[in-house]
């Protein structure tokens, strides 16, 4: 039986259950009202976002459910992302950052793990100063301060 | 970016290497805040972690870094490789397959066991001598057991490893100096050992099993060491951000520098007399530093955290102390080591982890007697005359393990 979701904007997707189902947050919600014909609303989700979210919830539907503990997996890297995911990821800036945390929002974990690792592979590799350009941060130290952060970290600079 | 919340930026940083987090610090107020404040860092991936050699670190460098990583961390620095002994100690038992350590050859295990015996160590638990460490590639706990011994004596254990043991458990053994090969507890294989000094950093140092034994060190490394300790806790009084926490290293500094004393104008100064032709002079200065030092002690030890006065009192006694330690660093001991044979230096080193024995260390269970002093004010005030009696009396049982 299919699911209806409304956006933020009020564009209605009808999706399988089993789809819908990805996002733990939907998931609960059903099992809480019961099945009904009436849309869930999703107010945090624009239509622009939640259309890409049903796109990877699509291609994923027939994944093993996520196991909550992974506390015994390798440790999560950045470097083992699928390769339909990563194409699935190779948005700009702001919509990466709208589906992470629409993720968040919607509670699906694969989702948001691979979202978090694309934008870990962004941050690797690049200075401070790179990656308060590439993310439009704000230097807020002072010159003082940051000597002394710079000062903290030397330990940890490859060379 | 400023539309993210902490949540989302904590779990893109638990994907990052560890050095792109710390990377991360220099990056905006909010990112250092997230990352010292909050960052479960057990999650971030350890994998790339390598440490290399830098001498001019120090364990004021490495604390702030260190302690949310490792929680309780930082204890002791492991010589120059800016890496704590607590923070080694978890990243063996933790991170063992994925931990490179690169070219630290005076890594003193004796400390990782102190380290290891931490937990117990600040909190004054004495009881239990096994630690349970998670052996990632084995998928199950085992135990790590550490030897049931006052914790000084480890200032002689040091390192030994072997490629010959193809077990993965992390394991230390006792290890009698110059004693047979000895065999693996787990694989029951003998395996060769070679001492610290043929360099440790082999690349699959942490990998294998390792095994304890003692080398010896000169009683100058011993005092530096001690010093080092200090400066540590010092730092770690003045980096803490809660009252609770600034007690905890109050009371180590305390008792650290209380024992340190003791064991210096007991030991090291009458050394100081007998082998330098300027040596009363010299100790004398000495002991006047540590008079000053000491009152000053007095007072900062009575002193609540909350209290206006901690934080201007022990940067003042630290001014006093850091001078005197440098002067005993860059002069007095290298005189006294080079007037000291080496057998000389052995003697003086284990009177002087013998002496330290007056203060309750970090009250072991198994330390041979009740230390005379229950607390610091007691054994300042203890005339130093009284204290050498008392030493007499102690059972040198140093000198029997190592005969």
């Amino acid at each position: 039986m299919p699911v209806t979701l409304t956006s933020l904007d009020d564009v209605k997707f009808t999706v399988d259950k089993d789809v819908a189902e990805r996002s733990i947050l939907i998931k609960n919600m059903i099992e809480d009202v019961g099945e009904s014909d009436s849309p869930i609303p999703l107010p945090n989700v624009s239509s622009a976002v939640l259309k890409k979210v049903i796109e990877y919830c699509e291609h994923h539907r027939n994944d093993p459910v996520q196991v909550q503990d992974e506390t015994d997996d390798p440790r999560k890297r950045s470097n083992d992302i699928e390769e339909w995911d990563m194409k699935f990821m190779a948005v700009d800036q702001e919509m990466l950052f709208e589906i992470i945390l629409a993720a968040n929002y919607l509670d699906i974990k694969p989702l948001l793990d691979v979202g978090c690792k694309t934008v870990a592979n962004i941050i690797k590799g690049k200075t401070p100063e790179e990656i308060r350009k590439t993310f439009n941060i704000v230097n807020d130290f002072t010159p003082e301060e940051e000597a002394q952060i710079k000062k903290e970290n030397e330990w940890a600079e490859d060379r | 970016m400023t539309a993210i919340n902490d949540d989302v930026i904590l779990a893109v940083l638990a994907r990052c290497d560890i050095l792109t987090v710390v990377k991360c610090r220099e990056v905006s107020k909010r990112f250092k805040r997230i990352i010292d404040k909050d960052l479960a860092l057990e999650n971030a991936d350890f994998s790339i972690l390598t440490f290399r050699q830098r001498r001019n670190i120090t364990d004021s460098v490495m604390t702030p870094v260190f302690a949310h990583i490792f929680r309780r961390a930082a204890i002791v620095d492991l010589d120059g490789t800016g890496i704590s002994h607590y923070g080694a100690m978890k990243l063996i038992t933790d991170y063992t397959k994925e931990l490179h350590i690169e070219r630290c050859p005076r890594v003193d295990l004796g400390k990782l066991i102190q380290a290891i015996a931490g937990d117990r160590w600040l909190s004054y638990d004495l009881d239990p001598v096994r630690l349970y460490t998670k052996n990632r590639e084995q998928r199950g706990y085992y135990e790590l057991e550490t030897i049931r011994k006052p914790l000084y004596e480890y200032t002689w254990a040091v390192v030994m490893m072997s490629n010959d043991c193809p077990c993965k458990y992390v394991k230390f053994e006792e290890y009698q100096p110059g004693g047979d090969a000895i065999p693996c507890h787990t694989c029951d294989k003998d395996v060769k050992s070679f001492t610290m000094d043929p360099p440790l950093y082999h690349d699959t140092f942490f990998k294998q099993s390792f095994h304890l034994t003692a080398v010896m060190i000169r009683v100058s490394e011993a005092i530096k060491r001690d010093h080092r300790e200090l400066e540590e806790y010092y730092y770690n009084i003045l980096s803490a951000t809660s009252d609770d926490e600034k007690t905890r290293w109050q009371n180590q500094f305390t008792w650290e520098l209380a024992r340190h004393s003791v064991g210096e104008e007991l030991i090291v100064y009458p050394a100081m007399e007998k082998h330098l032709p300027d040596g009363k002079a010299m100790a004398d200065k000495d002991r006047k530093e540590h008079q000053k030092v000491k009152e000053q002690l007095y007072v900062f030890q009575n002193l609540k955290a909350s209290d206006p006065k901690f934080q201007p009192t022990i940067e003042a006694l630290w001014v006093d102390l850091s001078e005197h330690i440098k002067e005993e660093e860059e002069q007095d001991l290298v005189l006294l080591e080079k007037a000291l044979e080496e057998a000389d230096s052995e003697d003086l080193l284990q009177s002087f982890n013998r002496a330290k024995m007056f203060a309750p260390t970090r009250s072991h269970p198994s330390a041979p007697d009740k230390p005379p002093f229950e607390n610091v004010v007691g054994l300042l005030a203890a005339p130093i005359d009284h204290l050498k009696d008392l030493f007499s009396k102690f059972p040198q049982q140093q000198h029997s393990r190592h005969a």
